[in-house]
């Protein structure tokens, strides 16, 4: 018996078959990044609206065939979800596993109960959480004998919370601010039984004909406290109408306290709520750049990477850094760029093509470096130094280029000295400010140009300067100029030219143009 | 000679490059604190502690005569602003470069007089993003400029003895026979502007024109040369 139990784990372990449909549980019910979860999720919220609408309907009609098989098949969807969600929580077959492994180990007897006993607890834990339980109270009064608790049925609105991530932040206001709103309930409590035994000592014993229980009191002093009144039930004697003014001041005050608790807590939330969207619609891009530390430099930066639509995110640990420039359109997040776990959870291993680290701080920009390349060790990492003497640990860190700010501004101030038209024309070429670009055109597979010599592209007949070509395996080299005929053209060469926007345009039709049709 | 006013960070990182290109300067800084720091680079020894509000101290260190560029790099926008204004009255002909923070800096410069601002936030961030954007094309113009490879790009002033004086761009072969690349041209008479080659205009070269030359140092020199500069 305790055999075959091992050997079936270990079988379990190995299945293929059983890999892949943990996988597609686990994508469906659990991994809110995927694509199934999102449409799972959808068609649940339908499923519990639509059945909770029949609850209703029943109620003054008898409902058609179909509609109760549609309830049936509901229910079942239910089950299997709730059974799905049982077999993700706790992975049985590693637990014997690592048990057995272990005696054998540590050569003892292997005792199949201890792991049974691990496993029936680890499932129960999962049974009687709060998510299971919002689960079986929705299928449970499907059952026929159970029918009285039909109004358990309600309970099904509450997945719809479970389903959406952003409704879950309002449970999280109210688990967050548990100690206040407790205290906030007692004093509740107490003004109402407060006022409520006062009220039925005075009159409950006939002299208000509509109090004739401590019940009665309870209710009257739960909708007066509420600010609701219905005016049914009122206070007659002079004790009565003060034990009522009392009620009402200490009413107003839990009430303040109450809307002034949630409120807070909810616009301190209201910033991580817009951080994860911020994050989901980062998962959707393709290629984007990080960018740490939003400064002047990064201001510049980010102008430039939004004009030529560039995607980008942008790290900043300061609150008033982020308020100080707010565009909607800017993907932003508050936090500590230097926290692995943060970084780990925007992604870096995917599409990220580039990080920038743009701090004033040189101790944190090699924290950040660091971190980044405790996930990733190629990503390329543009680094700003603020001194020349940590340029050498920054290296060593992991950065592939160094920008140091006044270095570089002594560079340009000496551009402009030596040759200042030059300097200038090329700064505008860099820029793409009027006009005249300097472009990189990559000579792309299929390409008729390929094996040609460089002398087959006609550049005369567009108004460019051509500057020389960059080989793809001599990736250093810049040949300039070179005689056109002696050039034989390979896959992903680089064109380097000069031109304006519009001729540049030309040219690269004109490349992408020549190609092999397959 | 070349005048740097105030040593901020900034210039003294200037400074160290101009003295590794072995050219000659001056320093002005008015903060005696900031002086300790001159003397303990030593990039230069022509150092004045002047405060320059007063134009006779401008004049004594030759800014009418003397001075080609100034450089205005003190960390106080307001200093800078002042100096810039009185350099700018003192020679029309200066050249002046400016250290600013932002654009409004920039173009309060600007209208003081200074050919050109710097903004290191600016420059930084550009550079960046040039790296992201034509990552080949920024290392190429990089190295051509400020390193020292056979490659050089040159601005030629045309004058009067100059064979291409009255030519235009059409027919002159000589860029083509000395593998130059012709950038553009900068044609003071019509604007401050520089013309791309590449716009396709058939341009005519006047005296006191400045044209752009992309080659190598040597064939610049001979080019230099055969047009008889």
């Amino acid at each position: 018996m305790k055999n075959i139990v091992v050997n079936l784990a270990y079988k379990i372990e190995a299945s293929k078959l059983h890999t892949s449909f943990r996988n597609f549980l686990y994508n469906t019910l659990v991994n809110n990044s995927s694509k199934h979860k999102k449409i799972f999720d959808l068609s649940m919220i339908f499923l519990v609206i639509s059945t909770v609408g029949i609850l209703i309907y029943e109620v003054k009609h008898t409902l058609p065939d179909y509609i109760n098989y549609f309830e049936y098949f509901a229910v079942g969807i239910f089950i299997l979800e709730w059974l799905g969600r049982l077999t993700v929580s706790f992975e049985s077959h590693k637990q014997i596993i690592h048990d057995y492994e272990e005696s054998q180990f540590l050569n003892i007897k292997y005792n199949i109960f201890d792991s049974m006993k691990i496993i029936t607890k680890k499932k129960f834990d999962y049974i009687f959480s709060l998510n299971s339980i919002i689960d079986l109270l929705a299928i449970l009064p499907s059952y026929r004998p159970l029918r009285i608790l039909r109004i358990f049925l309600l309970f099904r609105l509450f997945k719809v919370l479970k389903y959406s991530s952003s409704l879950n932040i309002f449970t999280r206001v109210f688990i967050e601010k548990k100690l206040e709103l407790t205290l906030l309930l007692l004093l509740y409590l107490l003004v109402i039984f407060f006022s409520a035994t006062i009220i039925y000592i005075y009159e409950g014993n006939g002299l208000n004909d509509k109090i004739n229980s401590f019940v009665d009191a309870i209710y009257w002093s739960f909708i007066t406290v509420s600010t609701i009144g219905y005016g049914d039930i009122t206070p007659v004697s002079d004790a009565g109408r003060a034990a009522t003014i009392i009620l009402i001041l200490a009413s107003y005050t839990v009430i303040a306290f109450f809307t002034s608790i949630v409120t807070s807590s909810i616009s301190e939330k209201l910033d991580s709520i817009k951080q994860s969207n911020t994050l989901a619609t980062i998962k959707k891009l393709k290629k984007y750049i990080l960018v740490c530390g939003y400064g002047k430099t990064a201001q510049v930066l980010i102008d430039n990477l939004k004009d030529n639509n560039y995607n980008f995110l942008i790290l900043e640990n300061n609150l008033e850094a982020i308020k100080s420039h707010k565009d909607a359109k800017i993907n932003i997040i508050h936090g500590d760029a230097t926290s692995i776990s943060l970084l780990k959870k925007i992604g870096i291993n995917k599409n990220i093509s580039k990080v920038v680290v743009l701090t004033s701080d040189d101790t944190v920009n090699l924290s950040i470096i660091l971190s980044i390349r405790s996930i990733n060790s190629k990503i390329p990492i543009i680094c700003r130094s603020n001194r020349a003497k940590v340029k050498k640990k920054l290296i060593i860190a992991g950065a592939t280029n160094l920008i140091e700010l006044n270095d570089t501004a002594s560079y340009v101030a000496l551009g402009y000295l030596n040759a200042p038209v030059a300097y200038e024309a090329i700064d505008d070429i860099l820029v793409d400010y009027k006009g005249a670009i300097m472009s990189e055109i990559e000579i792309f597979e299929n390409s008729d140009f390929i094996n040609k010599p460089l002398s087959s592209i006609e550049f005369s007949n567009f108004n460019i300067n051509f500057i020389g070509i960059v080989h793809d395996n001599d990736k250093d080299n810049f040949v300039f100029n070179p005689e056109k005929s002696s050039i034989i053209l390979k896959e992903k060469d680089h064109l380097i030219l000069i031109g304006y926007e519009k001729t540049i345009n030309e040219f690269k039709t004109y490349i992408q143009s020549h190609r092999i049709i397959s | 000679m070349i005048l740097i006013f105030g040593y901020s960070k900034l210039a003294a990182q200037l400074a160290y490059r101009l003295k590794k290109e072995k050219k000659e300067f001056t320093i002005i800084e008015p903060d005696k604190s900031c002086m300790e720091f001159v003397k303990k680079d030593m990039y230069t020894s022509n150092i004045y502690d002047y405060e320059c509000y007063d134009d006779s101290e401008l004049i004594n260190i030759g800014i009418q005569n003397n001075i080609k560029t100034l450089f205005c790099m003190h960390n106080n926008f307001n200093q800078n602003l002042f100096v810039t204004l009185s350099a700018r009255n003192l020679n029309k002909d200066l050249q002046i470069i400016s250290y600013c923070n932002n654009i409004n800096e920039s173009k309060k410069l600007k209208l003081a007089g200074a050919n050109t601002t710097i903004n290191p936030y600016e420059t930084a961030g550009l550079k960046i993003f040039r790296q992201i954007h034509k990552p080949m094309a920024v290392k190429i113009l990089d190295d051509i400029l400020f390193k020292n490879t056979p490659l050089d790009i040159q601005e030629i002033l045309i004058n009067k003895s100059c064979l291409l004086n009255g030519k235009t761009l059409d027919n002159i072969d000589l860029f083509e026979k000395n593998n130059l690349i012709l950038l553009g041209i900068q044609d003071k008479e019509i604007s401050n502007q520089f013309i791309f080659s590449s716009r396709g205009i058939n341009h005519k070269i006047d005296e006191d024109d400045i044209i752009v030359v992309l080659g190598y140092k040597s064939d610049i020199i001979r080019f230099k040369k055969e047009v008889n500069l």
